[in-house]
């Protein structure tokens, strides 16, 4: 598992500032969307156990509440993952790339 | 084949067998062409990182989409409805931690297997075994969970016997990864959900027309023939407890990010940016599949009513077949027989895929990381690996079609899935979280979080009610027919303890420092051969 050519120094690449913005940056991403997501899915798994009259409440038909969650968690999780990739792409990806050829003088 | 066929007696039967033959030649072909490519263990375990974000989505949703998504999920929603759906959106959801936690560090850090990453920083040796012995137990249950459902469904549908079913899977699952190692496992992944994606969507929208495409009316038509009600549409039906409703819940939510055969995919893909595109991909293709088994689910009850529930089976895994069998004109006509053997023979290829690509997994645990990691201390070629990995196939495939023969057949493959989702998020998902996060981890907090994830999942498992022997298994001494509320805690605190009340570990410490940047910025990851 030892990188080719020549080791970057880790320590000082970790302590780096570049590499604590790049840290933090996805940080920010990631619990704010975790957040959310655990609200929405927490929220939902407690009421399915404690709010079972609620969660059956009609709201069109014989779809009820419980039935409109479920599919909202699932619009949820397509733009939890198209938001992420998005971010990823525009705003890790070069940041990431910049730093690794930094590191290892293009060579990667 | 002949003793296959000679069991199969009706001209449907004989249709499912020809068509699942025609599946078995296919993907058999794919393993050969894979025995040529492989060169390297890289080409054995990662298909030499060649495979495209695109690709691999699919092939993850192949891998994730099993006989329980399919036949389990229609059939819980048969059954009981609302708390059907739940089990397969909470599936669904594990992806969102998955991508955001850990889908391109494990691309990344990772070589062959989801072990390399907790090996990097922490003591090689314990960290392997222990994983490793996860790994197996988790695929040990998933084998159990998929023949179930291959052994009821044959021996119902096609009238082959439950054994020759199983040894079937097992041969056919042999072959591809003897002979063609990830490159095989990989494409027949991408055949079986191209497959699976078009029969439920061919289903669904079928069943959708005859309710004027108003998936309301279906929903209506459904609640009344259930006569259950407005609790048919609300929780509670399937999960009594509401403990134990969130506790299945958590488990298919946090399952997917301890699974091995799930992670060792990010390791095929060329790069970072492939590992979490093939995820969004993953979720779109998974998201849209859990639609359509949602109106299967609810179509074979609106049209099978409660007259579908003897052939169905006590599990309801038989629903979604049946319901093939009447959308095609119904039983003994010809329309009824081959949409009834597409069906049928689809799910089988389902099952043998998801077989196929969990045993990988466990092969690599023990030729890369028991064999090659523990016994050789690395010393071991790479050729030398490949050669234990194909004997070790062979083992397992024995051991997992003995535990098959004796595992009993009136489970819901979807629950069995749901007791394995939990193992993995119990003793895995914590261990892999931490060493990637958290600089004072070490090997002691790791040992003893996949210990204590492991056993307590387990113990509590066998001392719940769906195991704990006697009639309604009355006094089970635990209450949840899922552990993982109890268990994935116990693990994140038996990491978190065994790390602080050890000696700070220097090389564990020094190590993060270069696992976190590799793990971010991709500098040193493993590059696509050729």
């Amino acid at each position: 598992m030892s990188p080719q050519n020549g080791n970057p120094d880790w320590r000082a690449l970790e302590a780096s500032e570049e590499f604590g913005e790049l840290r933090a940056t996805r940080r920010r991403f990631v619990i704010g969307n975790l957040v959310v997501f655990a609200l929405a899915v927490g929220g939902f798994l407690v009421c399915t156990g404690y709010a079972r009259d609620f969660m059956g409440k009609s709201v069109y038909g014989s779809l009820t509440v419980g039935y409109v969650w479920l599919l909202g968690l699932t619009a949820l999780t397509w733009a939890i993952a198209w938001g992420y990739l998005r971010f990823a792409t525009r705003q890790l990806g070069p940041t990431s790339d910049a730093i690794a050829r930094k590191a290892t003088d293009g060579r990667r | 084949m002949t003793l296959v066929l000679a069991a199969a007696e009706h001209s449907g039967r004989v249709l499912s067998v020809a068509i699942f033959g025609l599946i078995l030649a296919i993907t058999l072909a794919i393993s050969f062409v894979g025995w040529r490519r492989i060169r390297t263990a890289s080409d054995y375990w990662s298909a030499g990182r060649q495979i495209s974000g695109p690709q691999n989505g699919l092939a993850m949703a192949g891998e994730f989409l099993s006989a329980a998504a399919f036949l389990g999920v229609s059939g819980l929603m048969f059954m009981d409805g609302f708390d059907g759906y739940l089990t397969g959106i909470a599936a669904l959801c594990s992806f969102v931690p998955l991508l955001l936690l850990l889908a391109e560090r494990m691309r990344n850090a990772g070589k062959f297997t989801m072990t390399d990453v907790l090996a990097f920083r922490l003591r090689e040796g314990p960290a392997r075994v222990a994983v490793a012995g996860t790994t197996l137990c988790i695929a040990a249950f998933y084998v159990i969970a998929q023949s179930v459902a291959a052994g009821a469904l044959f021996e119902a549908l096609v009238g082959i016997p439950y054994w020759v079913s199983v040894l079937v899977t097992v041969a056919a699952m042999l072959s591809y990864i003897v002979l063609g190692g990830m490159i095989a496992t990989t494409w027949v992944q991408i055949i079986k959900a191209c497959l699976l994606l078009a029969g439920v969507s061919v289903m669904a929208i079928w069943i959708l027309s005859r309710y004027g495409f108003n998936p309301v009316h279906l929903m209506d038509e459904a609640t009344r023939k259930s006569g259950q009600g407005n609790a048919y549409n609300a929780p509670g039906a399937l999960f009594k407890k509401p403990l134990d409703e969130i506790s299945t819940g958590v488990a298919f939510v946090l399952g997917t990010c301890g699974l091995p055969h799930i992670m060792m995919r990010f390791l095929t893909v060329t790069d970072a940016r492939a590992a979490r595109r093939s995820v969004g991909w993953a979720v779109g293709l998974i998201g849209v599949f859990y639609l359509f088994v949602a109106v299967i689910g609810l179509g074979a009850r609106a049209i099978l009513g409660k007259g579908g529930e003897a052939l169905a089976g006590k599990g309801g895994n038989l629903a979604a077949p049946y319901l093939a069998q009447h959308l095609g004109g119904g039983a003994g006509t010809t329309g009824g027989d081959i949409f009834f053997a597409i069906i049928t023979a689809v799910a089988f290829a389902t099952i043998l895929a998801v077989v196929a690509g969990v045993v990988l997994a466990a092969t690599g645990s023990v030729a890369h990381d028991l064999y090659g990691g523990v016994i050789r201390r690395g010393q071991a070629s790479e050729q030398e690996e490949i050669r234990v990995a194909r004997l070790a196939v062979v083992a397992i495939g024995a051991i997992g079609a003995v535990l098959a023969l004796l595992a009993g057949k009136g489970f819901n493959v979807q629950l069995l899935t749901g007791l394995t989702f939990a193992v993995a998020a119990s003793a895995n998902f914590p261990s892999l979280l931490l060493t990637l996060t958290w600089r004072r981890f070490n090997t002691t907090g790791a040992l003893a979080g996949v210990t204590v994830g492991l056993v307590t999942a387990i113990v509590l498992i066998v001392l719940s009610p769906p195991v704990w022997p006697g009639p309604d298994s009355q006094g089970a001494p635990f209450p949840l027919g899922n552990p993982a509320i109890v268990s994935i805690p116990a693990g994140f605190i038996a990491c978190v303890l065994g790390t602080v009340l050890s000696t700070a570990d220097s090389r564990a410490r020094e190590r993060y420092e270069e696992l976190t940047v590799r793990a971010e910025t991709g500098i040193g990851a493993e590059v696509a051969t050729h």
